[in-house]
C-alpha cells in the first residue's frame, strides 16, 4: 500500500465523510526523537539503551488473544513465537555446512548419512 | 469496525506530514556482562574499532541498524530488541540467530481485505508510532556461543565464530554478524509472510501485506486465491514467484543471465546445476571439455573417494557420483588425477551447494548436477561434452516471465520456505535463505528494498547526508546498492568513536580513500565527502 495512493483516496473519502475537520496529533509530524548521542548510547553500553526483554506469545492462539486497539483505533496482536525463525548454520556428514532457519521449537535436523540430499 | 479502521487509517496517511529518514534504535536487552555487554577484550580489526566483544557488537548491530534506517523513512522510530544468548549448538547444527516483527497491525484500504502489516512498515504507513513509544518493533537474537565454548563447557562449532567487521571482508570459516543483522531485521521490516505454510492457514484468517504479491506459476493463482490445501501444495512446488511491480522492475539490473550445463556430442541437454563453496568459481572459460567417468579402483569407483592413477583425467571434465567423502575430497582426487574441471553427480532428485571440506584445498572448478542428469550423460559415455552455456532471456533466480522466484523446496522447511529468495538466484542474494561469503550487505541489499517499496516502505530518494551536508552519494539506487547509506552509517560510527573532531575527520578520511580506491564513490564525491564530513561538528 502506497502512501500517496492512500493520500488520494484519503482525499477523496475525507470529502465523502465530512472528515476535513480531523486534527493532526502533535506526534504525527515527527518521532524522530533520536539523535547520535542516542545511537552512542547503545554503543557505549550506556543504561538509557537498555531494557527488560520482550518475548513474543508462544502461539498463534495466545498471539490472537494479545488482539487490542491501539492508537487511532487500528487493531493490534503480536506475531507468534512460532513464527519467530532462527538462522541455523547445519553441519553435515560430507563436510557440507548448509543455513536455514528453523522454527522455534523444531529439532535440528538428524546429521545426514553420507550422500543425502540436504 | 471496518468502517472504523478505514477512517483511522486513512485520515492519518492524509496526515502524516514529511517522512524522515527511519530511526533505527537497537534496544539491548542483554544483562551486565553477557552478550552486547561482554567486557572479554578483542581486538579492533576490519573497520569496526570496538575494543571488546560486547562492543564489537554493538557497533556491528548500531551499523546495520544505521544502514537500514538511511534506506527507509519512516516518522516513527524503529526499536529492535537486541540481545546474545547461548542458543542451541551441537554436532549437527548451529542457530546462529532469528528475528521477526513485535506487533502486527490489521490496515484497510478500499478495493483489498483487511490486511497484516508488519510494525514498523504499518507505523511508517501510518506516520506515527501505534505503541505510543512504548515496546520493540522488531526482535532480535543472536547466538553468543558461537565459535566459543556453550553453557556446559562443550565447544560450540570450533573454527566457526562470528566476524564482526564491517569491511565485508569476512576470514574463511567465519559468518559474518554484520550480513546476518541485516538478513534478520529485513525480516522484521517486512520481508515474511505470516502464514502457517504447513497447513496454509493465513494467520488468524487475515492476509498480509507480503504474500499479496505471491504467485504459484504452477497453478497460476494468487497466494489468496488458493485454498489452504493450494497453499500447502504450492509452497513445494519450487515454483512461487514474486510479482511486485518494483521487484519485477529490477529483477534485469540485479540478476545474472541464467546458465547451463549444457552436454553435446554422445549425450545433450540442459542441465541445471549446483555450486560449491571450494574452488575458483565455474566459468565458461575453465568449465568445459570432455567428460570422463572417475574410477578409482575403489568398491565403490566411481564416488572417487581414492586417489586415482597420476594422469587419468588429463584435460577432462572429470564426473563422480556423490557419497561416502565430502564433495572437496573429490574434487581434489580428481584434479590430483589432471581433471581441468569436475561434475558430481547426485544421488537423489535435484541439484545441491556443495561444502567445503577442512582437510584438502582443490581448486578445481566444481559443479552438481541432478542424479538423472548424471545418468543421461553416463548413458552417453564417451563422446560426451559438456560446458557453461547462458539461456538467453532467462534470468538466474527469476521464472520464464521475470518474476523473481522465492524459496519453496520440498520438503518444506518450516520458517525458511516462502519467506526468502530462491536459492537460485544470482548472485546470491541478501534475503536468501543461505548466508553466503560473497554477501556484502554493508554495500548491497540487491532486491530487498525493492520489494519494501512494493509492500508500501518508502525509500529514500537522496543523497547522503552528513550533519545536513550533501555527499553526493545516492543512499540507495536502483538495483539495491547503498553506498550512501554506509556513508551515513560509517560517519555515525567514527563520530561515536572519535575523541575530537580531528579524530572524527581522521576516520572519515581514510573511510572515503577506501572508498575511492574500491571504485565505490568517484572522486568529486570522496572529495564532497571529507568535505562534510570538516563541516560537520
Amino acid at each position: 500500500m502506497k502512501p500517496r495512493a492512500i493520500k488520494q483516496v484519503l482525499l477523496t473519502a475525507a470529502a465523502l465523510l465530512g472528515a476535513a475537520s480531523i486534527v493532526v496529533p502533535a506526534a504525527a509530524q515527527s518521532q524522530n526523537g533520536k539523535n547520535n548521542r542516542d545511537k552512542a548510547d547503545f554503543v557505549r553500553g550506556n543504561a538509557t539503551s537498555k531494557a527488560k526483554r520482550v518475548t513474543p506469545p508462544k502461539t498463534e492462539q495466545e498471539a490472537v488473544a494479545t488482539r487490542r486497539v491501539a492508537a487511532r483505533g487500528i487493531v493490534e496482536l503480536q506475531l507468534p513465537e512460532d513464527r519467530m525463525v532462527n538462522l541455523v548454520a547445519v553441519h553435515h556428514a560430507d563436510g557440507t555446512v548448509t543455513y536455514q532457519h528453523l522454527a522455534e521449537g523444531e529439532s535440528l535436523p538428524a546429521q545426514d548419512k553420507q550422500g543425502e540430499v540436504k | 469496525m471496518k468502517k472504523t479502521l478505514l477512517l483511522s487509517c486513512l485520515s492519518a496517511a492524509l496526515f502524516a506530514g514529511n517522512a524522515f529518514a527511519a530511526n533505527v534504535i537497537p534496544i539491548n536487552a542483554d544483562p551486565a556482562g553477557q552478550g552486547l555487554n561482554d567486557p572479554t577484550p578483542l581486538a579492533p580489526g576490519g573497520g569496526n574499532p570496538g575494543t571488546s566483544i560486547g562492543e564489537q557488537r554493538r557497533i556491528a548491530y548500531q551499523f546495520a541498524a544505521d544502514l537500514w534506517g538511511a534506506v527507509l523513512q519512516s516518522n516513527a522510530d524503529i526499536r529492535v530488541q537486541a540481545s546474545f544468548q547461548a542458543l542451541r549448538c551441537d554436532a549437527t547444527g548451529t542457530v546462529l540467530g532469528s528475528a521477526g516483527t513485535s506487533p502486527i497491525y490489521i490496515l484497510t484500504e478500499p478495493g483489498q481485505p483487511d490486511t497484516l502489516y508488519h510494525g514498523a512498515l504499518a507505523d511508517a504507513l501510518i506516520g506515527e508510532d501505534l505503541q505510543g513509544g512504548t515496546g520493540v518493533d522488531i526482535i532480535s537474537r543472536f547466538n553468543a556461543s558461537y565459535g566459543l565454548t556453550n553453557p556446559d563447557g562443550s565447544a560450540c562449532s570450533p573454527g566457526s565464530g562470528w566476524y564482526y567487521g564491517l569491511d565485508g571482508n569476512t576470514p574463511a570459516g567465519k559468518t559474518n554478524f554484520l550480513n546476518v543483522v541485516m538478513h534478520e531485521i529485513a525480516h522484521g521490516l517486512g520481508f515474511s509472510g505470516f502464514g502457517n505454510v504447513l497447513n496454509g492457514a493465513p494467520l488468524a484468517g487475515y492476509q498480509d501485506i507480503y504474500s499479496r504479491f505471491v504467485h504459484n506459476n504452477v497453478t497460476n493463482q494468487g497466494w489468496y486465491q488458493m485454498t489452504n490445501a493450494g497453499r500447502m501444495a504450492a509452497v513445494v512446488g519450487g515454483n512461487l514467484a514474486f510479482r511486485g511491480p518494483d521487484v519485477t522492475a529490477q529483477v534485469p539490473l540485479v540478476l545474472d543471465e541464467k546458465t547451463v550445463v549444457r552436454a553435446s556430442g554422445t549425450a545433450s541437454g540442459d542441465f541445471v546445476y549446483g555450486t560449491a563453496s571450494f574452488g575458483v568459481p565455474a566459468t565458461a572459460a575453465n568449465f568445459s571439455g570432455s567428460v570422463v567417468l572417475v574410477n578409482d579402483g575403489s568398491a565403490s569407483p566411481s564416488q572417487g573417494c581414492f586417489a586415482s592413477p597420476a594422469g587419468a583425467y588429463a584435460g577432462k571434465v572429470a564426473l563422480v557420483d556423490r557419497g561416502t567423502c565430502a564433495f572437496e575430497i573429490k574434487a581434489k582426487f580428481a584434479e590430483d588425477a589432471g581433471a581441468k574441471a569436475v561434475l558430481v553427480a547426485n544421488n537423489a532428485s535435484g541439484v545441491i551447494s556443495m561444502g567445503e571440506d577442512a582437510s584438502v584445498a582443490a581448486t578445481v572448478p566444481t559443479l552438481s548436477i541432478s542424479q538423472a542428469d548424471g545418468a543421461t550423460i553416463k548413458a552417453g559415455l564417451p563422446g560426451v561434452n559438456v560446458a557453461i552455456a547462458p539461456v538467453p532471456g532467462q534470468l538466474q533466480g527469476a521464472d520464464s516471465s521475470g518474476y523473481a522466484l522465492l524459496y519453496a523446496p520440498n520438503p518444506v522447511a518450516q520458517g525458511s520456505s516462502f519467506s526468502h529468495y530462491d536459492t537460485s538466484t544470482g548472485p546470491n542474494a541478501l534475503m536468501e535463505p543461505a548466508i553466503t561469503a560473497s554477501l556484502a550487505a554493508n554495500y548491497n541489499v540487491d532486491l530487498t528494498p525493492a520489494l519494501f517499496s512494493d509492500e508500501g516502505w518508502t525509500l529514500n530518494p537522496g543523497n547522503a547526508r552528513i550533519g545536513g551536508c550533501d555527499t553526493g552519494v545516492p543512499v540507495v539506487q536502483e538495483g539495491g546498492l547503498i553506498i550512501g547509506a554506509n556513508v551515513q552509517a560509517q560517519s555515525n560510527i567514527c563520530e561515536i568513536n572519535a575523541r575530537n573532531h580531528g579524530a572524527y575527520q581522521s576516520c572519515m578520511a581514510a573511510y572515503k580513500d577506501r572508498l575511492e580506491a574500491s571504485g565505490l564513490v568517484n572522486s568529486a564525491q570522496a572529495d564532497r565527502i571529507a568535505s562534510c564530513a570538516a563541516k560537520n561538528r
